[in-house]
């Protein structure tokens, strides 16, 4: 019986150093956006313009990034060895949708969305962290006129009267999406190009594409410049809704710190991943200051 | 050592050690004796002196020879009492009888042979059972049945008194004290504890608690390991808790126990003052009730035994309910008291509720002496549990309490059904060879556990009934309440909280409810856990400048977890604080696009681990004049998440053991030690499970109408739910989904640097026998213990709860983060006598601190058990002031047991029992609110600084009168008395200073703290800010903090009946 027991013994000592020389590497991180408002930041491309395009060109919105997984089996979990999907929304695009769809209930065609969609080259990102979508399904969104309506005299004290809307079509083509996926960030930072195809004020279409880098959450680092009071035409100190003097803003970078800073007013620091590199950046004119990723630190990640 | 005057016979010395034996090494489960054989004249070294060792625990007898230098050694060998005989042609045989060998024990008896023709009747020295093993520095305490029995040990509302469970009886140890989930050494939490019965693992495989409450009953003895010990144990960072069951012997014998305790009987309690609720729930133990028997015997005398046993237990609370409206003044609005708290006055609708449990344990062992050297042992136990159902509520089987504290809510939505238990298969195989010089032990086995959570009304995840019912969460607060009367409306409550002048208004004044639940049960859960285990060990013993006992052993573990989680009808709704919407609070699910729902019905997650280790230790006897322990384990862990990908790699895991021991006397008489070890802990499997594979949830909301609104049959139609569903009011304009957003935990990605969670420690101590004041069988020392963490394994986020990520903190991806940091100290004092001459006292007194920013896998603010994933690190944010002593700081602790027995006459004795335990308080803080984490989530001051909770104290006595009504019957009847003199201390205290969003005071002190309106000076508010900057308002204070929330359990009695066969 001692041999028997020896040779079992000595067969799990040798099986056991077998197997601790076997275990592989642990899969990564699998594709994905963080799910929410970008601030992204617009670099003209096209040279050019007329001065009617020249005057729609944006420095930036806030654009709405959501991953999507490939469905799994019936009550199973997503298939997440497969490439999924993205989506990008920006503000300006949903806007015009609900100024159409909830202001007027126009419908929009089934056809049509205020995001564009594209699929992920893969389920998991290269080498460099960075994960991949190529193309896109634009974003395209198509109105009738609104006509204006009169104000109806016949009752004095109500005024009806609204002045409609022009008829709408415009679209947004993404290409070339590059999302930072990494394990500290996951999806939080991106690069990629879109065409936009919108209507000046005569309602000409303008072709216009930029470059965008976009960084999440989009925290606003704009503070009250208080040597800049903002004023009605009259002169008067122009108020706010809770009645409090309003100024021009300045950008307050101290807002972009990942570190938090009660002293200062900071009780959480500012979401972002502290090993980005920020600035704070204009986003339209003297109004708004997002937090956005630094050009260097763009181009070394995204390869712009 | 006693002595004697030999008068020409062999002699006899009683040493009957009981019960406490310091030492124990291994997941041995058995003990060895050793020695040297002199001749007592001239006291030189015999060789081939046959050294025999027999014992009622033993198949056969045992026998070895000893070696030229005179030594001899002969391990393996189960508890229990044994006699040894040395002898030697020309000698005079020699003998000891009544030795008991403990577990893991070394034994010690030199035995001193005299010639056979001396004649002079000299005093000889004879062999004496040590009571100091000087071999080993670890620190643990040996507790049998019978020290169970002679003091008031397991107190009827601890965690696993009803069935009486080998974790009950633990808290014994210098230093231990309960943490909910289980008892925890040396400031650690109970999930770091591994867990062994008979040599197999039984912790739970996902949450690292004790997986299988076996009754101490079945159970020969338990070790508890608390420090210094070698690396034949690892992958713990607590203690070691390790089970011998019991086993038959070549009689048939056999004991059967009953126990009873009324609940009725228990002393008065203090009660919380309540809150602003007005549904109230008191609980009391209604009753607890054990029953069992087990019998042992020969099928094939010294070669073929049997142990078999079973015992049955019921608890059952009482949960007292009532409904106590507020008191309304004169102007129609609720009137306050001192604090600015609405209060009432009247108690109506009372009614009273159960929990009820009950629990199944069987054991059977079959034990087969093969041939001298080989020894097979079987054995199968079970210890499944089921609660609830029958109109009862559930008791949670990881507290052993109450499933709810408060019943807002209708019976059917909040009692569920719970089934739990263990089923464990272990065999064990040891041989050995060469007269005993090796020994090789192999023990494979199998522990399953069941866990689920199900409909009160017995329906199944997927079936029909409360479980395709969508459980509803009432929480309207804006502008008012709901009251009562929305969801209870018998003729007695109508009566109590409406005003005939102003209905709705007046009621919702009077009897307002908030988080109401009704509908189907909400979250349901099925699990199946179990593990496959082997290990193998060689034990070798060399002789080289001194003896060695070299080990080296293998082992690998598969554990796996598979877990089935859904939500009743799909769905848990959850009303909007305006009460106009209700939203998808909680509903697994995912988007394939925008707008593109795939709802499931249910997550089942199947994950598991590899874990395989490796040690080679020695314990070297230096010249025979001090012992250098010192060796190294390797371990390497695994874990795979629901797909079967390797998502969580830790090799490398090297943990180090050195120490020495110093016998001055060298007779085993007194030590000196001093040990470091390195240890790891297993990565339990929730971990996996939640983080590692995801929890994908998805939210709507849907618009309360006249069709839809939650209540009755409008739950369960689908086309009420699907057709109501709104834009998502939290919705952006950029967001490309209007209606379904994303909920739940994705995937949580892991650093691909991470390293094993690890702590270090240093013990030191010395220990003396103490026959010097006459005082037999009994040792006191000093032991010192100091350990820290290395690394932590926390899911951690970087960018304020956007993404998170598992990491070490302070390494890695998580650089930027504070290490985790547990820094316990302690200092015992102890003195134990083993029972003998009727008496056992064991004494001890531990002065220690525990401080650091991290408690372990338990969160004791939350009571969250999550290992490795609890919201202790989540956020930068939450870190502020973290550092300080934890909640688990109990300065100073003293354990007193003792027990005497008196026997009237040859049948009949008593044995009265007592136990006196003290502590100080453990600290307490100043809590806020976080802007994105909630109430209780930011330390306003330093953790800790508002003070501690008074002492606790209690007295427990347990008298035992006990009679032999024929021969080989033994009858006992027991009472326990547990706190007797019922000392209401408060346990616990509120410690929300403000339900508000503040910013904390960092590094800040209590002068920084607001200062409320006194009649000479206006409130200051001190250095205390709202989130937003703005200095904190006096009415956002709580008035009730530093106010006691629970109180010491009160005098509890247990009654019994036992009898052996």
């Amino acid at each position: 019986m001692n041999t028997i027991h020896k040779a079992v013994s000595s067969l799990s000592f040798t099986l056991v150093a077998v197997f601790a020389a076997a275990c592989g590497d642990p899969v990564g991180i699998t594709c994905q956006s963080a799910n929410g408002e970008f601030a992204v930041q617009y670099t003209l491309v096209t040279t050019g313009l007329s001065a009617k395009c020249q005057a729609i060109v944006q420095s930036g919105d806030i654009v709405g990034l959501t991953s999507f997984n490939k469905a799994g089996a019936a009550g199973e979990l997503p298939r997440y060895d497969v490439p999924g999907s993205v989506a990008l929304q920006p503000t300006s695009a949903g806007d015009q949708k609900s100024a159409y769809v909830d202001g007027y209930s126009a419908t929009l065609a089934t056809t049509d969305h205020a995001y564009g969609l594209g699929n992920f080259a893969s389920s998991t990102p290269n080498g460099s962290g960075i994960c991949s979508a190529p193309t896109f399904q634009a974003a395209h969104m198509s109105f009738a006129a609104v006509a204006a309506t009169p104000d109806d005299p016949a009752t004095a004290d109500v005024d009806e009267s609204d002045p409609g809307l022009p008829a709408f079509e415009g679209s947004w083509t993404w290409s070339n999406l590059r999302l930072i996926n990494t394990p500290d960030a996951a999806g939080t930072a991106f690069a990629a190009n879109v065409q936009m195809s919108l209507p000046d004020e005569d309602g000409a279409a303008c072709a216009i594409q930029y470059k965008a880098v976009g960084l999440y959450p989009a925290i606003p680092c704009n503070a009250n410049d208080e040597t800049k009071p903002l004023t009605n035409t009259d002169g008067s100190p122009a108020l706010d809704a809770d009645g409090n003097p309003t100024f021009e803003q300045k950008p307050d970078v101290a807002a972009c710190n990942a570190e938090a800073d009660p002293a200062h007013g900071h009780a959480t620091g500012s979401g972002i991943n502290p090993n980005f590199k920020t600035v704070c950046a204009e986003f339209s004119k003297g109004a708004a200051y997002y937090c956005m990723l630094a050009t260097d630190f763009a181009a070394s990640t995204f390869g712009q | 050592m006693r002595t004697f005057r030999r008068v020409g016979s062999p002699s006899l010395v009683l040493a009957a050690l009981t019960c406490v034996v310091v030492e124990a090494k291994a997941q041995v489960t058995t003990g060895v004796f050793t020695g040297r054989v002199v001749d007592a004249s001239s006291q030189q070294a015999q060789a081939d002196v046959v050294v025999t060792v027999t014992s009622a625990a033993l198949q056969g007898e045992q026998i070895a020879v000893t070696d030229a230098k005179g030594f001899y050694r002969i391990p393996n060998l189960p508890p229990g009492s044994y006699s040894i005989r040395f002898d030697k042609d020309g000698f005079k045989p020699f003998a000891l009888s009544e030795i008991l060998v403990r577990a893991g024990a070394t034994l010690q008896i030199d035995g001193g042979l005299r010639p056979e023709g001396m004649q002079s009747e000299e005093i000889v020295v004879t062999g004496r059972a040590p009571t100091v093993d000087a071999t080993s520095s670890s620190i643990s305490l040996t507790i049998d049945a019978k020290t169970a029995e002679r003091v008031p040990l397991i107190r009827p509302s601890s965690r696993g008194a009803a069935t009486r469970s080998i974790e009950s009886v633990a808290e014994m140890a210098p230093g231990a004290q309960g943490d909910g989930y289980g008892v925890s050494f040396n400031g650690a939490s109970s999930p770091e504890n591994a867990y062994q019965i008979d040599g197999l693992s039984v912790g739970n495989t996902a949450y690292g608690i004790l997986g299988s409450p076996l009754s101490i009953e079945f159970v020969k003895e338990v070790n508890v390991i608390t420090g210094g010990y070698l690396p034949e144990y690892g992958r713990s960072t607590g203690g070691i808790l390790s089970a011998v069951t019991n086993s038959g012997s070549n009689e048939v014998s056999g004991h059967w126990w009953g126990q009873y305790s009324p609940g009725a009987l228990n002393g008065p309690r203090k009660s919380v003052p309540s809150s602003a609720s007005v549904i109230r729930t008191k609980t009391n133990l209604d009753h607890m009730a054990t029953l069992g028997a087990d019998v042992g015997g020969p099928i094939i005398k010294d070669a073929l035994w049997y142990y078999a046993g079973v015992q049955l237990s019921e608890t059952k609370w009482s949960l007292d309910r009532s409904v106590n409206p507020f008191t309304i003044g004169a102007d129609g609005e609720q009137s306050l008291d001192s604090d600015g708290a609405p209060f009432s006055t009247q108690q109506v609708a009372a009614k009273r509720y159960s929990a009820l449990g009950r629990d199944i344990q069987a054991i059977a062992k079959l034990t087969w002496q093969a041939d001298k050297e080989n020894r097979i042992a079987l054995t199968f136990a079970a210890t499944p549990r089921f609660s609830g159902g029958n109109g009862n509520f559930g008791i949670d089987p990881q507290t052993d309490s109450a499933e709810v504290g408060n019943i807002i809510g209708n019976f059917d939505s909040l009692a569920m059904k719970y089934k739990a238990g263990s089923y464990d298969t272990t065999l064990k195989w040891t041989s050995d060879f060469d007269n005993k010089r090796a020994l090789l032990e192999t023990t494979v086995g199998y522990h399953r556990e069941v866990g689920s959570r199900l409909p009160t009304d017995g329906s199944t995840i997927g079936g029909g009934g409360l479980a395709a019912t969508p459980g509803v969460a009432w929480r309207r607060s804006n502008p008012r309440n709901h009251s009562i009367l929305d969801f209870e409306t018998s003729p007695e409550l109508v009566a109590a909280c409406s005003d005939p002048q102003s209905a709705t208004k007046s009621s919702q004044m009077r009897c307002p409810v908030n988080n109401y639940y009704t509908g189907g049960s909400g979250y349901m859960e099925d699990s199946v856990l179990d593990r496959v285990s082997m290990r193998t060990m060689g034990t070798y013993f060399l002789e080289l400048l001194g003896h060695h006992v070299i080990k080296a052993g293998v082992d690998y573990e598969l554990a796996g977890y598979d877990h089935t989680k859904a939500y009743s009808g799909t769905d848990l709704f959850r009303e909007s604080s305006r009460g106009t919407l209700y939203s998808d609070y909680r509903q697994f699910g995912y988007l394939t696009d925008p707008d593109t729902a795939v709802i499931l019905d249910k997550l089942r997650i199947k994950t598991s681990s590899h874990t395989i280790g490796g040690f080679v230790q020695d314990s070297w006897k230096v010249m025979d004049l001090f012992t250098i322990n010192v060796g190294v384990r390797y371990d390497a862990q695994y874990l795979y998440n629901g797909n079967s990908e390797l998502k969580i790699a830790l090799p490398n895991q090297w943990a180090p053991r050195a120490g020495i021991v110093w016998d001055p006397t060298n007779e085993g008489r007194m030590k000196v030690f001093a040990n470091y070890s390195r240890f790891y802990q297993q990565v339990s499997l929730d971990i996996a499970d939640r983080a590692a594979s995801g929890e994908p949830s998805i939210l709507s909301y849907h618009q309360v109408s006249s069709t839809c609104n939650l209540s009755g049959d409008s739950l369960t139609n689908p086309a009420c739910n699907a057709g109501n569903r709104v834009t998502n009011p939290t919705s952006a304009s950029s967001t490309p989904s209007s209606k379904w957003q994303l909920n739940g935990a994705g995937v949580t990605p892991v650093d691909p640097n991470l390293v094993p969670q690890s702590s270090d420690e240093i013990v030191a101590g010395a220990e003396t026998e103490l026959s010097a004041i006459s005082l037999k069988n009994a040792r006191a020392g000093v032991t010192g213990t100091m350990r820290w963490y290395n690394d932590v394994i926390e899911d951690m986020s970087n960018d304020e709860a956007s993404t998170y990520f598992i990491g070490n903190p302070g390494k890695g991806i998580a650089s930027s983060f504070p290490k985790a940091t547990r820094d316990y100290r302690a200092l015992t004092a102890y003195l134990q006598k083993a029972f003998s001459s009727d008496w056992f006292l064991q004494a001890s007194y531990t002065l220690s601190e525990l401080k650091g920013n991290y408690a372990g896998l338990v969160r004791p603010e939350t009571g969250q058990l999550d290992p490795n994933i609890t919201s202790s690190f989540d956020l930068k944010s939450l870190l502020a002031n973290n550092t300080g002593l934890l909640p688990g700081n109990t300065t100073h602790s003293i354990k007193v047991y003792g027990s005497y027995d008196y026997k009237i006459d040859d049948v009949q004795h008593v044995n009265v029992g007592g136990a006196y335990r003290s502590s100080s308080g453990s600290p307490y803080g100043y809590l806020g609110s976080h802007p994105l984490y909630g109430p209780g989530e930011v330390q306003i001051l330093p953790r800790g600084s508002a003070g501690e909770t008074p002492w606790v104290n209690s007295f427990d006595m347990n008298f035992a009168y006990g009679f032999k009504p024929m021969k080989a019957v033994d009858l006992s009847i027991t009472a326990d008395i547990f706190n007797l003199i019922n000392l209401q201390s408060a346990t616990s205290v509120d410690e929300t200073y403000t339900t508000a969003d503040v910013q904390p005071i960092i590094g800040g002190s209590k002068a920084d703290l607001p200062v409320k309106t006194t009649p000479t000076a206006a409130y200051n508010p001190g250095q205390l800010k709202n989130a937003d900057g703005t200095p904190i308002a006096e009415a956002d204070i709580n008035a009730n903090h530093g106010r006691p929330n629970s109180y010491q359990s009160p005098r509890q009695f247990r009654f019994g009946i036992r009898g052996t066969f």
